[in-house]
């Protein structure tokens, strides 16, 4: 039998994103409270893209993404370590701030990434599963290419371990990215595409 | 009977490959066919500086992982070169004799140095710094101290004097111009560069070219410039330009007088034959025409586009400008668009912070037309989009040079539309435009 998918409005970023309403059933609570959708895979085994999408009217400003994600990308993952002793990481997700507004941004793992294809040694790959843009730390010689061309400023040097680049991964290790769990006031959500 | 191929690629690099790669997503079957006249997989040409400096090892050159081309199941002819092309019979011919039939052509042949005639120059054995084995010429060659000479302050020519610094050498670069990567960089940011090098013990001798050269064998020999002056080298590299590599296209019927010329989609003139990368003169978005812009993320750019319409997908080339990124001795520079403009009708405006950090945007009207960051260099891509996509800035021009300058300075609408994009990307020229931003 065909199956009939029903296509809700969902509420998100002052817009409304079309979703089926299967997967917003199939949501999981996390312990902050918020409901986090499931991913599914489609019949060729890819799993739908996540991405992080911002509510600027829930913003309040607090950078916290920023700390939490420094954090978990450091080696120890321990907040007093990552910012006393070791060598700090960047942060892969900026808040941009200006009079009463502010959001989070990081990096929007473009469909036609310009950072992949301008890449100069391969380094920079968006898995064809996954959807996700990543950086190679190994591969790449930090020639900056890739921060002159995101239209985003989503990538950043850094040179804590080599000379190369470090951009958002979606926190390939949790389920739900640092920045966005530990958001007080969830001003970062997950969307499936 | 020659073998058929549907798709037959010539050249091995940032836009051959690119081009497989965008063949492979949209046609899965279609067989492929690779030549490359290079004794290499495909590497990424401009990290042979890397290399000689010893900042990585060989397995770092490849662009991309072992097993590449069984995996996109392409038929690759490594060291092979492509001599004859034959469009109408639609063939082309190795320079074994292996004849082959395609059905669609890619030339991605890229480029070739310049080398000017200087008397003199015939009897040395010179170098030049475009390839991996350039760069295994300039290793074994600068295993013992040297004195090296370079002509040409250019990418390349700066380039190669970076990785010959780092080998131990004595370098000296000498230059026509007034200031060092003239094309790339504005003056301010030349003097910064010029700057490093001095520091890090590299001679920069500008305005004055080499009027003739004496050979002492082996390589050594004397240099007298325009001035009369005379510089004793033990190797000679020769980096004043580079130019499109278009033999193969011109034996084929095409007119090459500025490179290969082609139409949005990355078509020649010749029926099923398409051309991308450093060979190919396509759409300068800033300059709003054709242009050369020999540089990776260009060639790359060109290749996908290719591809993609070789493949059968129709998508227009987006357009490029000229992107420059360059860090020497820990001083990082990008650049886009126009950085010197060439007349009046231009708004300059620069600001100079602490340190090194400096920054420049050209304007156009209200159209951001050219950007320029050197030290401080993150969020440097926001401005490039603005420039790639001919925005109107209007709105944001007092805002553009600051270090906190991003999307919160753009109106709500746009910035939402933009941050909740899903194919976000090159975006098409245009959408900016109109909106304003
Ligand atoms: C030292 C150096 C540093 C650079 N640094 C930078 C940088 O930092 N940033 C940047 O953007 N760009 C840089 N560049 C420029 C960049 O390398 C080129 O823009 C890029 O390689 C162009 O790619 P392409 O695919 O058009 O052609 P190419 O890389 O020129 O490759 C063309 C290939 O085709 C092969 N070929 C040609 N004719 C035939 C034939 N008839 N049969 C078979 N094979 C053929 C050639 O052997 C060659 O391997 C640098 C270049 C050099 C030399
Ligand atoms: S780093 Fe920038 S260009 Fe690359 S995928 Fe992320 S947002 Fe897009
Ligand atoms: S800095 Fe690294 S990831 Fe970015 S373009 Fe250069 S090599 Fe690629």
């Amino acid at each position: 039998m065909a199956e009939i998918m029903v296509i809700v409005p969902v509420y998100a970023y002052d817009v409304y994103v079309y979703r089926p309403l299967a997967l917003c059933l199939k949501v999981t609570a996390r312990p902050g409270g918020a409901l986090l959708p499931v991913r599914l895979e489609d019949e060729e085994g890819d799993l739908d893209l996540i991405r992080i999408v911002p509510r600027e009217e829930y913003c309040i400003g607090c950078r916290l993404c920023e700390i939490h994600c420094v954090v978990q990308h450091s080696k120890s993952k321990n907040i007093i370590k990552a910012f006393k002793s070791e060598r700090r990481p960047v942060k892969r997700v900026e808040v941009e701030e200006e009079g009463h507004v502010s959001f989070a941004l990081q990096c929007r793992h473009c469909d036609e990434a310009p950072c992949v294809t301008a890449c100069l040694s391969g380094a920079m790959s968006k898995d064809p599963r996954t959807g996700v843009v990543t950086n190679d730390p190994e591969r790449c010689v930090g020639c900056w290419t890739c921060i002159l061309v995101c239209p985003f400023g989503a990538v950043r040097r850094d040179e804590a371990d080599k000379k190369a680049v470090g951009k958002c991964d979606l926190c390939p290790d949790l389920e739900v990215p640092a920045c966005v769990a530990n958001c007080p006031n969830e001003a970062l959500l997950l969307v499936e595409e | 009977m020659a073998a058929t191929y549907r798709y037959a690629m010539v050249g091995n690099s940032a836009a051959a490959i690119n081009a497989c790669d965008a063949v492979r997503k949209l046609d899965p079957e279609g067989s492929i066919i690779l030549f490359g006249e290079e004794k290499y997989r495909c590497y990424s040409r401009p990290l042979i500086s890397y290399l000689v400096a010893g900042q990585i090892e060989s397995g770092g050159m490849y662009y991309r992982p072992p097993g590449y081309y069984r995996s996109m199941r392409v038929d690759f002819r490594k060291g092979t070169r492509v001599e004859a092309v034959d469009a109408a019979k639609r063939t082309l011919t190795t320079a074994e004799g292996e004849k082959v039939r395609w059905r669609s052509l890619l030339l991605a042949t890229g480029f070739k140095p310049f080398i000017p005639p200087v008397p003199g120059l015939e009897e040395i054995d010179y170098l030049t710094f475009v390839s991996w084995d350039d760069a295994r010429r300039m290793l074994a060659r600068t295993a013992k101290p040297a004195r090296v000479l370079i002509v040409g302050a250019g990418l390349i020519g700066m380039k190669a004097a970076e990785a010959a610094e780092a080998r131990g050498a004595k370098v000296t670069v000498v230059e026509k111009m007034e200031r060092v990567l003239p094309q790339a960089l504005d003056e301010q940011a030349s003097r910064m560069v010029w700057e490093r090098c001095r520091e890090a013990g590299i001679d920069i001798v500008t305005g004055q070219g080499v009027a003739g050269l004496e050979p002492r064998g082996g390589g050594k020999g004397k240099a007298v410039l325009d001035d009369g002056g005379e510089l004793e080298f033990d190797l000679l590299v020769m980096a004043v330009g580079v130019r499109p590599r278009v033999e193969l296209a011109e034996d084929a019927g095409l007119q090459c007088a500025r490179g290969i010329e082609v139409d949005e989609y990355q078509r020649t003139a010749l029926e099923g034959v398409y051309a991308a990368g450093d060979a190919v003169s396509a759409m300068d978005v800033v300059l709003g025409r054709p242009s050369i812009n020999a540089l990776w993320p260009v060639a790359a750019l060109q290749g996908k586009y290719a591809g993609m319409n070789m493949a059968g997908k129709e998508v227009p080339y987006p357009g490029c400008n000229s992107m420059n990124a360059v860090e020497f001795f820990g001083l990082p520079v990008l650049s886009a668009g126009i950085v010197n403009p060439p007349g009046d009708g231009y708004e300059v405006v620069t600001r100079r912070g602490d340190g090194d950090d400096y920054r420049k945007v050209v304007l156009q009207g209200d159209v951001l037309v050219g950007m320029l960051m050197a030290g401080r260099i993150e969020r440097a891509g926001i401005l490039t989009g603005l420039i790639q996509e001919r925005a109107n800035v209007r709105r944001v021009k007092n805002f553009l040079l600051e270090e906190a300058f991003g999307h919160i300075h753009l109106p709500r609408s746009v910035r939402q539309e933009r941050i909740t994009e899903t194919a976000a990307g090159i975006m098409k020229a245009g959408a900016a435009r109109d909106k304003g931003v």
